[in-house]
């Protein structure tokens, strides 16, 4: 542990990915509570896939077309928002079985992300870092970007907090007094967008899924309300990030995995602590 | 204006695809009234709540709601679905789900304000459940979360409650509790209820509406001396006459039929 302190003090970029870690699990405890009490942690691991399309899409036309100012997470946010508002719409029209939409937007958007990698010369070896994560790449400039990114998740949570906790919990409800559910709906599904573009360089987007619904279940069992799941959710997603890194730093291991092991761990210990708790 | 009915119905036709449900269905219910909307499985009771909420658009026919089309009237319903649909593992306290029953009378961003928490408060209150507004919603028995589902109806100050099977699966002290409760709101407000019951319905309730494929009304007349002695005299009994047969389409038209 105190080497690990130590480190933090010599390297920048150990302090940059800490930092990442705190400022996506504020995101991931926050709206990672409504992805698990609504159900829909099919549409977040769908979204958090597509990603990988607009990623490789600001890749390819920054590196080939000299787009310099355009970054992968620039095109993480444009593809992230784009699959949100495909689903909100396929839920609202109803044209299609919304399943077989969450399935296929998946598929395309890595399809894409891998096509435009391979079209772009010296950039292979970066698909491992986007699929699993690489939370030590992490510049001051993304940070920036998560910044804003948290302010903007918070900001709008907290001026529609009540809409979005009845939407998800009673929808047809929320509809029969005058709330614009459709919209309601896509406002969040934009929400959780943005928070699977804060945890792509933290877990990667194949892992995204499991850092916004495992710490958001672990704590589940312990909160009354859904704002006390927020908070604790966002406390300990902080913890097991910054110990995910201090043991992968220690290791030598890649941090991405360790922290979802980490999640999953405590997932499991929570689920048994409150069967005990319920047969005492 | 009091003679306007708070529900109109007229030539109701609705189908599910090909599959028709609710034929012809024609009535009214008047202010005040307390209205049981009886009938079995799948005959279209819930349907129908669904078409009155506006929900569901008509094939054919007309619904008005206080002379308006009801998805215009829904501030003036207070809906209370069953409660299956809800999610038991939902992190909400009682407060939380009462609450939601003022969305319509205020603006959509921002917190609820001080007039929405004594408004719910106030909810819980007339239906003895304002000692339960801290607990989880899930840790509720059965009766309980039907008291607060219906102060959560009742405290966006609707003039119509319609319910959906309020009492199903509950034991029948609970039940009276429950009636009792319905009979004191129905002072104010007019109750339209869809009951599980076909064979009884409590004795607050002074028009039955039989829902299969098409929509009887049945007279609801005081039992007679000899049978309320066979059936231990139970005070909430009424006889409701039901004569009509559910095998074959019975007539159409809103007139008692006795």
């Amino acid at each position: 542990m105190t080497e690990f302190l130590d480190a933090l003090g010599r390297h920048a970029f150990l302090r940059h990915a800490l930092l990442a870690g705190v400022l996506a699990s504020v995101a991931s405890g926050v709206v990672g509570t409504y992805v698990v009490t609504r159900r829909i942690t099919a549409i977040a691991g769908s979204l958090a896939h597509a990603v990988l399309g607009g990623m490789g899409a600001a890749i390819w036309l920054r590196t080939v077309h000299g787009w310099d100012w355009l970054t992968p997470l620039h095109g993480a946010v444009f593809a992230a928002l784009l699959g949100a508002l495909i689903i909100g719409v396929a839920r609202t029209r109803g044209g299609d079985r919304e399943d077989t939409v969450i399935s296929a937007l998946w598929a395309v958007g890595m399809a894409v992300g891998v096509l435009f990698l391979f079209l772009t010369p010296g950039y292979k070896a970066d698909l491992m870092t986007y699929l699993f994560g690489n939370i030590v790449m992490v510049d001051p400039e993304t940070l920036r970007l998560l910044l804003v990114l948290d302010g903007v998740i918070l900001l709008v949570v907290a001026l529609f907090y009540d809409p979005l906790l009845a939407v998800c919990y009673d929808e047809e409800f929320a509809r029969l007094r005058g709330v614009r559910t459709d919209a309601v709906f896509t406002l969040l599904l934009l929400l959780v967008a943005l928070t699977i573009v804060t945890l792509i360089y933290v877990v990667g987007v194949v892992l995204v899924i499991a850092l916004i619904s495992l710490p958001v279940s672990a704590v589940g069992r312990f909160s009354r309300r859904l704002w006390q799941m927020m908070l604790l959710a966002a406390a300990l997603s902080s913890v097991l990030t910054a110990a995910g890194l201090a043991l992968a730093y220690r290791a030598d291991l890649p941090a991405g995995a360790v922290t979802i092991l980490l999640a999953a761990l405590v997932y499991v210990l929570a689920g048994a602590a409150a069967s005990l708790r319920r047969r005492a | 204006m009091s003679a306007a009915p708070a529900i109109r119905v007229r030539d109701l036709d609705f189908a599910y695809g090909r599959q028709p449900v609710l034929q012809g269905v024609h009535f009214d219910v008047n202010v005040l009234d307390f209205v049981s909307v009886i009938g079995p499985n799948g005959g279209g009771k819930s349907t129908l709540l669904k078409l009155l909420l506006g929900l569901l658009s008509p094939r054919r026919g007309t619904i008005e709601v206080f002379g308006s089309p009801p998805a215009k009237a829904r501030l003036k319903l207070g809906y209370m679905p069953q409660r299956v649909e809800l999610d038991p593992r939902f992190p909400v306290t009682v407060m939380d789900v009462t609450i939601m029953g003022r969305l319509g009378l205020r603006p959509t961003l921002g917190p609820y304000r001080r007039r929405d928490r004594e408004a719910a408060l106030a909810a819980l209150e007339a239906t003895d459940a304002a000692d339960l507004r801290d607990r989880p919603f899930s840790e509720l028995s059965g009766g309980q979360r039907q008291k607060v589902l219906i102060a959560r109806a009742l405290c966006g100050e609707p003039e119509i409650l319609l319910l959906d099977e309020p009492t199903a699966s509950l034991d029948p002290a609970v039940q009276d509790d429950l009636y009792a409760l319905l009979n004191r709101l129905n002072d104010t407000r007019t109750i339209l209820m869809v009951s599980h019951d076909v064979s009884m319905v409590s004795r607050f309730v002074n028009r039955v509406l039989c829902v299969n494929r098409t929509c009887v009304e049945h007279c609801v007349t005081e039992i007679p001396q000899e049978l309320a002695l066979l059936f231990d005299a139970r005070e909430d009994l009424r006889l409701v006459r039901h004569d009509h047969d559910h095998t074959d389409h019975p007539p159409a038209g809103g007139a008692c039929h006795d």
